[in-house]
């Protein structure tokens, strides 16, 4: 009951279009510092500015408040990145809005969150594919 | 008998120069649907501009976009270098006002829906771009105290209709000269061409008339166009564009290359007239594109705009520069993706064939 209202406040969080599906995916980090459900809309829009949602968790699996996040994107088949440089702000809870949003081509994309919490620093990477 | 006619129907089917007619999947289906003008949303609001769809700014903004007295020389208006009988556009390798621009005129059908003007997006709307070749000494050469004197000389009553008292201040008359200017071409709409009646009877099921419209080397095309020329990475939706920027390895003078979106995005948020400016009708929370704006990294280095493809044909030569006379220069240039002289290219080879390029270029040209 809990998991379900839990994915229910996500989704709200991360649709902005009133009515959109959302997509919620777990992630480690690279060190295994941090863990992750990161929610976004389902499909993902190109050339629309949107906002994820990012449920922070440390190794107890206790949520991490005050994290700064760095938010980029990288495009590898053609070696660019986001169109916009997308802002994490910090919702309380350990729950953070990733802000601006966008993907300008469909096809193979990398999200990285570089997170640092006091003296923990590790990155998150997202992997998937904006179909044409 | 009924195997050898099996054989040479077979034989037929194969011989050189008779091609299949061109079969759509259902996703190729959709494709074509989402590139036809029935798909185009309705003009964005531009909350930086309250007269953006004020009939009469529009029809004052007009007259501005006609009047070569708006310039240093009396013989310069928006309307030499947008031309309305060449696409809004004037066919030379570089827009030439007073003097030579460094850069292509772009063309200005469905101008409302681009979020960044110029082939480096220096400006954020319309009417701030608008505003930009005024002041250039290349192209109208005036200043705003200029125009505002115009204005109060020339057009007082039609202003005032509009905007109110003239105001002392000479740059917000010379901002709402821009406002006017961008609802004008804000009812600069693209031309529904072969394409969306295509697209129209493939959604119908109107397989007769499709064939009827597109010739099969032209559906060929399509098929590469939204397939394996992946060209559709860049040129979707019904405007076939995605209004951003990307380095394509275009021909750059070596010794002064065109540093494109790098100087852009240095030049759009020192603008006075931009979106977050006090000349601007937005809150700060409307100005999403300059707040999540990219500011640094190697990727903006010699990143140009992705123009509309609509009505390509018509309008050579091509890209930021007119560095390409010729269609199949472009597509050549896409086929091989040479090496960047400035920045780092997005391309990689295509590798098509000449038949295949021809068909592209056959394609590219029922967009008019």
């Amino acid at each position: 009951m809990r998991l379900v209202l839990c994915v229910a406040l996500l989704a709200a969080l991360a649709g902005e279009a009133a009515g959109s599906s959302t997509v919620t995916v777990n992630v480690t980090s690279k060190q295994k510092l941090f863990t992750a459900t990161v929610t976004h809309p389902d499909p993902l829009p190109v050339e629309q500015l949107h906002v994820w949602t990012v449920r922070l968790f440390d190794r107890k699996h206790h949520a991490v408040t005050r994290a700064r996040i760095k938010v980029t994107g990288d495009m590898p088949a053609h070696g660019h990145g986001l169109p916009t440089a997308p802002v994490a702000v910090a919702r309380g809870h350990g729950v953070y809005q990733l802000q601006g949003m966008m993907f300008q081509m469909p096809g193979l994309w990398y999200v990285q969150l570089r997170v640092r919490a006091g003296s923990r620093l590790d990155t998150l990477r997202i992997k998937f594919t904006i179909p044409e | 008998m009924l195997l050898l006619g099996g054989v040479l129907g077979l034989l037929l089917a194969r011989a050189p120069g008779r091609a299949e007619p061109v079969s759509w999947t259902a996703k190729e289906r959709r494709t074509i649907r989402s590139l036809s003008l029935a798909a185009l949303p309705a003009v964005p609001r531009d909350p930086s501009n309250r007269f953006a769809d004020n009939r009469a700014a529009a029809k004052l903004g007009r007259k501005f976009f006609f009047d070569r007295g708006f310039s240093a020389n009396g013989r310069v208006s928006c309307s030499s270098c947008h031309m309305p009988k060449r696409s809004s556009q004037d066919g030379r390798q570089r827009g030439r006002g007073l003097g030579d621009t460094p850069r292509r005129t772009m063309p200005l059908a469905g101008v409302a829906y681009a979020k960044w003007l110029f082939w480096d997006g220096r400006r954020d709307s319309l009417w701030a771009q608008a505003l930009t070749p005024l002041t250039s000494n290349v192209e109208h050469g005036i200043t705003p105290e200029f125009a505002a004197r115009r204005i109060g000389s020339h057009y007082r009553r039609a202003y005032e209709q509009v905007f109110g008292a003239v105001p002392r201040g000479v740059n917000v008359v010379f901002a709402n000269m821009g406002k006017a200017i961008a609802a004008y071409e804000r009812t600069l709409s693209p031309v529904r061409g072969r394409l969306d009646s295509f697209a129209a009877a493939l959604a119908r099921g109107d397989s007769a008339k499709a064939a009827r419209l597109f010739s099969e080397a032209e559906a060929r095309g399509l098929k590469l166009f939204i397939g394996r020329a992946r060209c559709t990475n860049c040129h979707f939706g019904p405007l076939l564009t995605n209004g951003e920027f990307h380095n394509t390895g275009v021909p750059q003078d070596r010794a002064h290359p065109d540093r494109g979106r790098a100087d852009g995005v240095r030049l759009v948020r020192r603008d006075r007239f931009n979106c977050l400016g006090r000349f601007s009708d937005a809150s700060p929370q409307q100005c999403a594109a300059l707040r999540f704006l990219v500011t640094s990294g190697a990727q903006l280095a010699g990143q140009f705009k992705v123009p509309s493809l609509r009505g390509v044909a018509e309008r050579p030569p091509y890209m930021h520069a007119g560095q390409f006379r010729t269609l199949r220069g472009v597509l050549e240039h896409y086929n091989r993706a040479p090496r960047a002289r400035f920045g780092h290219t997005e391309l990689k080879p295509l590798r098509l064939g000449d038949a295949q390029l021809r068909d592209l270029e056959a394609f590219l040209r029922t967009l008019g």
